[in-house]
Formats: C-alpha cells, structure tokens, sequence
C-alpha cells in the first residue's frame, strides 16, 4: 500500500536514521486529499507504524468506504469539527494518542488551500503543544500535490511530489500568535523554490 | 520468427553485453585499487551507473523478445514516466487539470496505438495537429489566465518531446525496407546503440581529457574533447555494425555522424531547461543517470531524424 503511494507520486522512503525516536507531531500544509498518504508512505516503516493522522470525523465517517480507509488502512484519529463539546473535545483525544506512543500527522490550516503557498494557521496547534510541550514538532513541506489532485478531481495526475522534512522547531513561543508565526515560518522555509 | 532467434539480434545484444561485462569488471578492478572507494564520487557514480544499464540492457532487451508489442509498450512507459519529469518542472495550475489528464492517459496510448496498427498517416499528425490544438483549449476552460502561454506552450513541448519525438524510436518497427532480409529490430538496435555508445564516450572521453567546455553555462561537462572523440568513436562503431542494417558501409558512417549529432543537441537542448530551471537532474530513476528524462535525452531529438531520413531514402 505505501509502495503504491510511492509509486503513484514519486516520493522516496526516508531514512529511519533521519527521525529523532518516541512520539512526534508532523505539520503540514494541507493541499490535496493525497497529503496524509503521500506522507505516509515516505515515512520509514517503524515511523509509519504508530503514526496516525488526524482527520475530521464528518468527511471520513460519512460512508463505508471512507470509515473503512481512514480507519482500517490509516488508522486516523478522527476529530469533531463542528460541534465540539467537553466530551469530544479534539485536543485531548489527540493528547491520548501521543501518551499511548503514536505520532500524529496535522495539517494546522483545517481546509485544503487552492494556492500553493500554506496559508495562516488554525491555533490547534498551539493549543496540542501546551497540552504537550514535550512533544517535538516537526514540519513537513508537499509540494505539487495540489497540482496533481486540484478540489473536484477524480484522477490523480501522475507528477513527482517533493516532500521535504524539516527538523523539530526549537524554542517555541509562549504566545499563541508568535507561536503560530514561527511554525508556520518553519514550514514555509523548507519550500525550495 | 521471434526477433530474438534472428542471427543480427544476437550479434548486437550479446555485443552490448560483452562491453558492459567489460565496463563492470573495469570498474570492480577500479574499486579494488581505489584506496577509499566509498569517497570516491566519481567511482560512485560510475558503479551506479553501470548498475543501471545492467537493468535498462535486461529490460530492453526483454521487450524484444515480445516484438513489436513488447518495444512499443516500454516506450510508451518511457514516454510517461520522461512527461512525467517534464511536467513536474512546468508552471501548470489546477486550470490546466483536464488538459493534463488527456495528455497522460490518452495522447500516450493512442499515440502508441497508432504504431501498433501501422497507421502512419494519422499517427505523423496527430500530436503536431490534433493534440497541439486542443491543449490550450482545454487549459482555457479552465478559466485561469495567469501564465497561460507558458503553461500552454510547455504542456505542448513536453508531448512533442516526451511522447512525440520518443515514440519515433519504436516507430521504425512500421517501416519496411524492400530487398532486406533482417528484421526492422535490428534497425532500431542499431540507433540505440548508436546514440546511447555516443552518450558513453562523450562521458569518458569528457572524464579523460575534457578540458575546452563548448557551452559553459549550459554544461560544463561537455567539452569539445569529449565530443570529438565520442562522436568520433560512435560513428565509426555505427559503420562497424553496417551488416545489421539494410544500409552500405558508408551510409552507415553518414547516419551514424547525423544521429550522434543531434543526440548531442538534444542533451544540449534538455540541459538548457534544467539550468533554466536551477535542478541538476529531472528526477532520481535511474541511479548515478539521474531520471528517465536525463537517458532519453539524446533519443528524443535523433528519433525523428532517423526515421525520417531512413523512411524517405530507403523505403
């Protein structure tokens, strides 16, 4: 399965020796329905094996098919996003899963953007790094992907996705706007264009 | 008959098998000797690039035994895998989504198509006329204006060079040349040969006495030594293998020159997009060659010269 995500958008299989060991937060921008797998896939297997993306519960519950892969193949970690309540309260079901040793993958914008650049982050993520703090956060730049799979597109086309990965960020913020800011310079910076 | 029992055919792949046999014991004895041999770029990428005509060799060799279907399907994976390079590096937007659909999944296979059923006079125009015409109309329903020409017009080249100019390689197999016992293989073995045998020397004689680049910006690698003598030895080995072509001694020498002249153009021409771009290689396929595209460079721009200089001559 991860071969063919390989395949289908041309990434290379990282290296494991490239990842810091425990549990970790991987950033990205979010631009096609193709990100978490593309990430997935070039994650090495010890990584890929307890890492679980976070996805909003109304999209992948809403048929068997979608249930069946976001739960079966990727093992997501679904949240609620409209109608958030104590007892289904995202952050702490993302805080359970880092505690239970899984890393997660987040896409801190919510929405799919429709340019290339990652717009202003949502401040979930500041939010999981205080109930966190030890967690590292790591970005993690796509690019392409949104040409390859544009909103409303059926079939993927077959270009070469770049996929880079960036070291945890140092000395986060207190504050939640410079917080964001930095992430989100982080993930900018791996852009190599 | 199958190709691979013809007496031409084994002449030449087992030919190409014997020199690469020799390019690998060279380099295992270059290793042996070489000090540090895993610091040793050059050395490096010389093993992994012999490593990788060992594949390509197998694989090419492999679709000859399944002629024509075997030849024309692995050019049409060529030619998908190098558009695929090609576009990654082009500016394309979302808007250009159906426009990119049809080039892939269906230029590719009715170009191939046409081949297979020797119609030659649809497959000479279709690229050049029907699919050129209709790309920028359906970049242009995609209602984004911003680059457009740039966007047309490279979708446009990547068909023409990746699908177009490529599929001219398995395209010789349609030809037939009258009073010749061979099969067409042979004929396209020759021009592989030649081409590839002309990209191999230049690299060594470029590595051994390469000193006057011809075109520094483009690519200091390509010196007038290198050229001279790998052009210079590849002709003269295209006029060594006159008995597997329907050609005389010295109409071999001729087209061999004229294929390993515009195999070099053709490096010439993609290196100048890769500059343009700021990227070294178009993609990471094929190792120590860098990807598809970075191989089939020097067919790309040869294979029409050939089939066209070879069709109005000889057939």
């Amino acid at each position: 399965m991860a071969g063919f995500f390989r395949i289908l958008s041309g990434v290379r299989r990282m290296d494991p020796d490239s990842f810091i060991p425990g549990p970790k937060v991987f950033y990205a921008n979010h631009t096609s329905h193709l990100d978490f797998a593309v990430i997935w896939s070039a994650l090495p297997s010890v990584e890929r094996d307890r890492v679980r993306p976070v996805a909003g519960r109304d999209y992948w519950m809403k048929n068997r098919a979608r249930r069946y892969v976001s739960s079966e193949i990727f093992k997501a970690l679904l949240i609620e996003r409209q109608h958030v309540t104590r007892k289904n309260n995202p952050m702490e079901a993302m805080a359970v899963a880092l505690e239970a040793g899984s890393s997660l993958i987040v896409f801190p914008e919510g929405t799919r953007g429709t340019r290339s650049k990652p717009v202003d982050f949502k401040p979930g993520l500041f939010h999981l790094h205080r109930d966190c703090p030890e967690i590292p956060l790591i970005p993690v730049h796509l690019q392409n992907l949104n040409r390859m799979m544009p909103k409303g597109a059926f079939l993927p086309i077959p270009l070469i996705t770049h996929i880079t990965f960036g070291v945890p960020v140092p000395d986060l913020p207190e504050t939640k706007e410079a917080f964001l800011d930095k992430t989100l310079t982080a993930l900018t910076q791996l852009n190599p264009i | 008959m199958n190709t691979i029992y013809q007496p031409h055919i084994q002449y030449l792949v087992g030919g190409v098998l014997c020199f690469l046999t020799l390019a690998s014991l060279v380099a295992y004895i270059l290793w042996k000797r070489s000090p540090d041999p895993k610091n040793n770029l050059v050395l490096k990428n010389l093993v992994s690039r012999i490593q990788a005509w060992w594949v390509m060799v197998i694989v090419f060799a492999m679709s000859l035994l399944l002629e024509p279907v075997g030849t024309i399907l692995l050019f049409a994976l060529l030619s998908f895998l190098a558009l695929r390079e090609f576009i990654t590096l082009t500016p394309t937007r979302p808007a250009d989504y159906k426009a990119l659909l049809g080039a892939f999944f269906l230029v590719i296979p009715v170009n191939y198509f046409l081949i297979f059923i020797n119609w030659y006079n649809f497959y000479a125009i279709f690229i050049p006329v029907w699919v050129l015409a209709f790309i920028p109309l359906l970049s242009a329903i995609g209602n984004d204006v911003e680059r457009f020409l740039e966007r047309s017009s490279e979708i446009q080249w990547g068909l023409l060079i990746c699908v177009y100019f490529l599929s001219h390689v398995p395209a010789v197999l349609m030809l037939d040349f009258p009073g010749f016992s061979g099969s067409t293989s042979s004929l396209l073995l020759f021009f592989v040969i030649i081409v590839q045998a002309s990209d191999v020397l230049q690299y060594v004689w470029g590595k051994l006495f390469g000193k006057t680049p011809i075109v520094p910006l483009l690519s200091p690698s390509k010196t007038w030594e290198g050229f001279l003598g790998g052009v210079g030895c590849a002709t003269a080995l295209g006029t060594a293998l006159w008995w597997a072509t329907p050609f005389l001694w010295w109409q071999a020498t001729i087209l061999a020159l004229i294929i390993c002249l515009f195999g070099f153009w053709g490096g010439l021409v993609m290196s100048a997009i890769k500059r343009d771009r700021g990227i070294k290689d178009y993609g990471n396929t094929l190792g120590g060659h860098g990807g598809i595209l970075d191989r089939v460079d020097s067919i790309c721009f040869s294979a029409p010269i050939f089939f066209h200089l070879i069709r109005f001559y000889f057939t």
